[in-house]
């Protein structure tokens, strides 16, 4: 058999196997999403947040307050609270990380802080100024507001 | 091959350590490397892939930190072979200062990444894309190493467009890099001038690139603008062999003036799992000849003897389609073409010459799958169907008795594994 046909072959084999190792994407039925809370330190003086200015700000794009002051926006570990979240902003785990990758390797930008227990993300959140994030269900901390998100 | 093989276990080692590491280090480190093969049915193509070879590789770390909140520096250093034989040396990928002014102006010192199109920012970040080879036509992997960085400085920013979008920009100048040895110093010696040595003066050059972000949320349009000039100089090698032989030639040498602006439109769309990409680029090509002739020549008279070689311009564009099926499977396809002279499509140029006529063009329809094995590992097959050999050279495809060994219809597999973190 010729070389390109048995490249052909093994391809379509890869390809129809990996299609069926796993649902698909697009099949999987949606469950019902956690509820993110949008969360940030009490000196932001902001009470609300559109998703297009949260979209801008986890890209790296809005980076200050209108009072000038900094952001600083943190991410969790926990996958389905962070694919919730990223459904706010719509993207996909793989758009967003792909994102910060690019800014990573091209010079532009840190990668994110992430934190793994939400017990830490609202400790960050609660004693830096400017600090954003995302957590599940409520939050009752000190220094820490909620945001709500507007269209 | 001592430091490369010490720069792969820093590497491997710091990336270990980091994912242990606190989240909240000062300094960020960052790095990959990978390991690709390539296989041609005909032609060889950039480097030795009609045998199949390994040589086909990239390794880079990066440091990053923020001395204050609006100030940012890193650099990157990379490593990576294709075409040559060993290991290409260490190189400073970028390196430079980013001072944050506010989110509608930054400024950028230093060697700065060109934002050429869509993606020749990350044309070296193989583990961002589903494809090993980008579109050979846009990013033709020949001239990496001289559009690959920038070393100057400009703006940048991100501008909102009240109720349209946002506008995303990019205004660099400074010196780009055509080193001696590489494929695109070889394309300016051997295309048109036959000359057998080459001397390179880089002069300033300019890039924008413009991206809006419509307000029809993952549609981004956008446009860039590559200005790049050099000063060329060179033997011509029937001069040299000439001399050689005691004779006096007719022409000493050849200084050229070149001037190329590379203009490409751009357009991606992301709807969730699915992201449609297109480009179009057009490359202005206008040389201008000074030939040297010698003193006790007949000709001598016209010492300096300027001669403007017919401006033209070469074409080439992309449609892209990637999906992503699971969380760890994507695949992508993309039909891309190139040619030469986009006004001799035909390839009349290279047939009045007595040589193949697609050696004007190049078609590649190409399918690429993608396996994200965890978060660090990354495992990548494609195939692509060529027609044309535009971008090989001639004395790279030889049959043994010196004629060519081109076929116009060939295939070519690649496949490549990253390690990144």
């Amino acid at each position: 058999m010729e070389k390109k046909k048995i490249y052909l072959l093994i391809f379509s084999i890869i390809f129809i196997l990996s299609l069926v190792w796993e649902q698909p994407l697009f099949l999987q039925t949606a469950f019902a999403e956690p509820s993110v809370t949008i969360i940030a330190n009490i000196s932001v003086q902001e009470n609300s947040i559109s998703a297009k200015n949260l979209k801008k700000i986890y890209l790296g794009k809005k980076t200050t307050w209108e009072d000038k002051s900094k952001i600083f926006f943190v991410i969790c570990e926990d996958t389905e609270l962070h694919k919730s979240f990223l459904k706010i902003i719509k993207k996909t785990p793989s758009q967003f990380s792909n994102h910060w990758k690019k800014q990573i390797f091209t010079g532009k930008g840190k990668a994110p802080l992430k934190f793994e227990t939400k017990e830490a993300l609202i400790e960050y959140i609660a004693t830096t100024d400017g600090a954003i994030g995302y957590i599940l269900g409520s939050c009752e901390a000190d220094n820490v507001k909620t945001l709500l998100i507007i269209d | 091959m001592k430091n490369i093989i010490i720069f792969i276990m820093l590497i491997f080692f710091i990336g270990n350590l980091f994912s242990v590491a606190s989240d909240e280090s000062f300094i960020d480190i960052h790095g990959f490397v990978s390991q690709g093969y390539l296989q041609s049915s005909h032609n060889n193509f950039i480097t030795s892939t009609q045998d199949g070879t390994f040589k086909f590789n990239e390794i880079g770390l990066n440091f990053a930190t923020d001395l204050s909140e609006k100030l940012h520096v890193g650099f990157q250093m990379l490593a990576r072979d294709l075409d040559k034989e060993g290991f290409t040396p260490v190189n400073l990928d970028w390196a430079y200062g980013d001072y944050r002014w506010n989110d509608f102006l930054g400024l950028r010192m230093g060697l700065i990444k060109v934002p050429y199109g869509l993606y020749n920012e990350i044309r070296d970040i193989d583990f961002l894309r589903t494809n090993i080879l980008m579109p050979q036509s846009i990013y033709n992997e020949g001239w990496r190493e001289s559009v690959s960085s920038i070393e100057g400085g400009g703006i940048y920013g991100v501008i909102p467009l009240v109720g349209f979008g946002t506008m995303n920009y990019q205004v660099y100048s400074g010196l780009v890099k055509l080193p001696e040895d590489g494929r695109m110093s070889k394309s300016v010696t051997l295309s048109i001038f036959e000359q057998d040595s080459q001397n390179i003066v880089e002069k300033q050059s300019n890039v924008a690139n413009i991206q809006w972000e419509t307000p029809l949320d993952g549609l981004k349009l956008g446009f860039s603008w590559l200005d790049l000039d050099f000063d060329s100089s060179g033997i011509n090698a029937y001069s040299r062999k000439a001399k050689e032989m005691g004779l006096t030639p007719n022409l000493e040498t050849i200084e050229n003036e070149w001037d190329s602006e590379v203009y490409t439109g751009f357009m991606e769309f992301s709807w969730g799992n699915l992201t449609l990409s297109a480009e179009y680029t057009e490359y202005n090509y206008d040389v201008e000849f000074i030939y040297h002739v010698p003193y006790n020549h007949p000709q001598a008279g016209a010492m300096y003897v300027p001669q403007t070689f017919e401006p033209f311009t070469a074409m080439g564009y992309y449609g892209s389609l990637t999906y992503r099926f699971t969380n760890w499977f994507e695949a992508n396809s993309y039909y891309a073409e190139y040619y030469f002279d986009k006004d001799d499509k035909e390839g009349k140029r290279f047939s009045d010459a007595g040589l193949e006529d697609y050696r004007g063009w190049l078609k590649d329809a190409t399918f690429a799958l993608r396996f994200d094995i965890d978060e660090y590992w990354t495992l990548k097959l494609e195939g692509h169907k060529m027609y044309g050999v535009a971008f090989t050279f001639g004395d790279e495809n030889l049959e043994e008795d010196g004629t060519s060994a081109y076929e116009e219809d060939w295939y070519l597999f690649g496949a490549k594994v990253t390690f990144n973190f």
